[in-house]
């Protein structure tokens, strides 16, 4: 830990604060460190230093004791936590277990989250697809949650830069939904796949099967050399940290970015109480932080603060920032903070089987898989539901080894790689929900938690529109696979509780009016104009995509201008 | 009421007594834990049998008994635990009933021919045989010199030419 001496105010005083340093808080420390100012990055984990504190990514599988098994021990302790698709013996130590920092599910809502330095950029799935102005105009052309205050030109030179710096992987496919970007080599599309692509665009003149585009580096260049990350190697444990810094990550790009500058500060076991509202000046002033360890209050100082703690815990933060002129949370004179959450609808899956390419199968392994982009309700409304879904796509052709019959029948049965007579295809959902009042988080006061701050309520759940969506999506899905001549489909229900995305967003929408939202067209809250929230609790809707990369434009498009306006002397 | 439903039973009344009582049942039933040494002993004679030595390693030298010992004392929950500790027991009273004798002391052709006794969906005999082909499959021979398994793969290739020719 840095030599901070918590007496003297002015060691505790920064340019700037940042709180989080996840996805987005990473983007904002590299962006205000290198444009100068002394920033403080405080995190409430543990710091995880880029290939120092990742102590499984050398293992081998058969390295594990229980070979990637759960225990019955942590399973039983950690219901939430295990949820996750990520979460097994060689990632455990990056999850926060449900213990650690309880919360009230009102209805059934599993939290997923990673308190370390990095937070969930070492745990998520890479996908990265921009948003257009079909989802920005979303709000407004269907009469629900609020308009978005800005547009797809003001996010678009933001996707850039970040895609640049971040390294994004993918095809000019020159589709309006899904705006192309700063690619590197896309990843390849397996026969079946590319069939399916050909069979759509035969079939429908509006939808699309395209690779999707990941934060995977695909290409050595200067500007990933620079940053010490080299090629991904295709060993698909990403989640256990790369060596290779292969995909991105806070730890192994915007973090060790914003270090190189000497600006930043970062302090880790950090636990946000709340921000500090100086009522005199009508600002935030800093920030309250309880030390994890001790239980120590010390506060800290800046002009201007981030707010990136991941889209609950910034709303939380928000709520607990109590004061005379904000008695129910920082810049909460709509009575509007927390509320207003949505997610993505993950419930339905469908599986198929091909019986073509028979003599045709993959070789290696792929950290992505194809991506179709949202077809439903795109130029007019056309369904008896609002919005649309996007879909993961992928086909495979895996060796299999035969397990029937006993002794030297049964061994030679699991020495002979063999293929079944076709291809195994599957998709899943991935829906837009629509932000409601009724859908929110809230502080309880007659909980608090180890480090004396309220535990959050939590009440987000599915409606009548995300049931009709899964219904429609079955549909569709099922008539594509019939028009590619697919076999054997079987629609699911895959019983996703909300949550379990681990795309959970709202709470501190952005808006025009402060009537009905928290945050103007600069992420900063209308009321309190040094606090910017760049995360997913900024989200107006939530559209389909993946929503991390636009995160990362939020951050740094948002410092750009809290920098132009401190430099103003307007901050 | 058989045997093994009296088992399943058994599971499902251990499953509903308060959480700090479950040890105690466990114990009750073997002589220190669901998964002692004499049952031990049988795993070991029915994984060396199931998938067995030859020109390649089997499942005992790859330690493949040891492997399930441990994840069924540390990953089955408390109802297959019991189903699992009680169905090696009952594996050495079978050998005994068929050929006199203890299950660990049977040629590896007798203990086959136990094996293929239990009807197909007999719980007990699924679980340990698919623990033995998931120890087998997941060891660092069969992964590396079966599967050929790339820690490291540096790629992908969506479309290749299948090879059917047997690995082992």
């Amino acid at each position: 830990m840095p030599n901070l001496n918590i007496n003297s105010v002015k060691d505790r005083t920064f340019d700037a604060i940042v709180i989080g340093s996840g996805i987005s808080g990473g983007w904002a420390a590299k962006e205000l460190t290198e444009k100068g100012l002394k920033t403080l990055v405080l995190e409430r984990g543990r710091e995880v230093k880029h290939n120092l504190d990742y102590p499984t990514t050398n293992l081998q599988p058969w390295e594990f004791e229980h070979r990637n098994q759960l225990t019955n021990e942590v399973k039983e302790a950690n219901p939430i936590a295990s949820s996750c698709y990520a979460f097994y013996e060689g990632t455990e130590h990056f999850f926060v277990k449900d213990a650690e920092h309880p919360y009230i599910q009102e209805k059934p809502f599993q939290w997923i989250r990673g308190y370390q330095t990095g937070g969930k950029s070492l745990l998520w799935a890479r996908q990265t697809q921009r948003w257009s102005d079909f989802d920005f105009e979303g709000p407004a052309r269907d009469g629900f949650s609020v308009d978005w205050p800005i547009r797809y030109a003001d996010l678009a030179p933001w996707y850039s830069y970040v895609e640049r710096f971040a390294g994004i992987s993918g095809n000019k496919d020159g589709i309006g939904v899904l705006p192309d970007g700063d690619f590197l080599p896309a990843h390849e599309m397996n026969c079946v796949e590319s069939y399916f692509q050909s069979a759509i665009k035969s079939n429908y003149k509006d939808r699309h099967i395209i690779q999707g585009r990941a934060a995977h580096l695909t290409d050595n260049r200067q500007i990933y050399l620079d940053q010490n990350r080299s090629k991904c190697m295709h060993r698909t444990i990403c989640e256990r940290g790369c060596p290779y810094g292969g995909y991105f990550s806070s730890n192994s790009s915007t973090l060790p970015a914003a270090e190189r500058t000497g600006n930043m500060t970062l302090r880790p076991f950090s636990v946000v109480h709340s921000i500090i509202y100086d009522e005199k000046n009508g600002k935030a002033s800093g920030v309250k932080v309880i030390d994890a360890n001790s239980k120590e209050e010390i506060d800290f100082y800046a002009k201007v603060i981030f707010l990136n703690a991941s889209a609950i815990n910034s709303n939380l933060v928000l709520l607990n920032s109590v004061s005379s002129r904000f008695p129910n949370g920082l810049g909460n004179d709509s009575g509007l903070l927390g509320k207003f959450m949505a997610f993505h609808n993950y419930n339905r899956t469908i599986s198929g089987e091909y019986e073509g390419f028979l003599d045709k199968t993959t070789e290696g392994r792929r950290p992505n898989s194809p991506y179709v982009p949202r077809f439903r309700n795109v130029e007019k409304q056309e369904t008896d539901f609002l919005r649309g879904y996007a879909a993961g796509f992928q086909a495979s052709r895996n060796p299999y080894f035969k397990g029937e019959g006993w002794g030297e029948e049964l061994k030679n049965g699991l020495n002979t790689k063999r293929y079944n007579d076709f291809w195994t295809v599957g998709s899943h959902m991935m829906g837009e929900t629509i932000p409601k009042e009724s859908n929110f988080v809230a502080l309880d006061n007659s909980v608090k938690d180890e480090w004396g701050i309220p535990q959050l309520r939590i009440s987000i759940d599915y409606d009548e529109n995300d049931k009709k969506m899964e219904k429609d999506y079955e549909e569709q899905f099922t008539e594509m696979f019939e028009k590619a001549g697919f076999k054997n489909i079987k629609t699911r229900e895959s019983g996703r509780i909300p949550g379990n995305d681990i795309h959970e967003m709202g709470g501190a929408r952005m808006g025009l009016d402060p009537k009905t939202s928290l945050l103007d067209k600069w992420h900063a809250l209308h009321h309190c104009k040094n606090v910017f929230v760049t995360d997913g609790a900024s989200m107006t809707s939530t559209s389909t995509q993946n929503p991390s990369l636009t995160y990362m434009a939020f951050a740094a498009r948002a410092v750009d201008y809290a920098v132009g306006q401190l430099k103003k002397g307007e901050l | 009421m058989n045997r093994r439903q009296a088992i399943s039973l058994g599971a499902v009344a251990a499953l509903a007594i308060p959480a700090g009582l479950v040890w105690w049942n466990k114990t009750k039933i073997g002589d220190s834990t669901f998964i002692n040494e004499n049952r031990k002993a049988i795993l070991s004679a029915a994984v060396e049998v199931i998938i067995p030595e030859g020109n390649t390693p089997g499942a005992k030298s790859l330690g493949v008994d040891l492997y399930i010992a441990k994840v069924a004392e540390d990953c089955l929950d408390s109802e297959k635990q019991l189903l699992f500790g009680d169905g090696l027991v009952d594996l050495d009273k079978a050998a005994k009933k068929q050929f006199s004798k203890a299950f660990k002391l049977l040629t590896p052709a007798e203990r086959i021919e136990v094996l293929k006794t239990y009807p197909e969906d007999d719980e007990f005999i699924n679980l340990l045989k698919s623990l033995t082909i998931r120890g087998y499959n997941t060891s660092e021979y069969v992964m590396s010199n079966v599967q050929h398994f790339e820690f490291i793969p540096g790629r992908y290739v969506g479309c290749t030419n299948v090879n059917v020719k047997s690995n082992a």
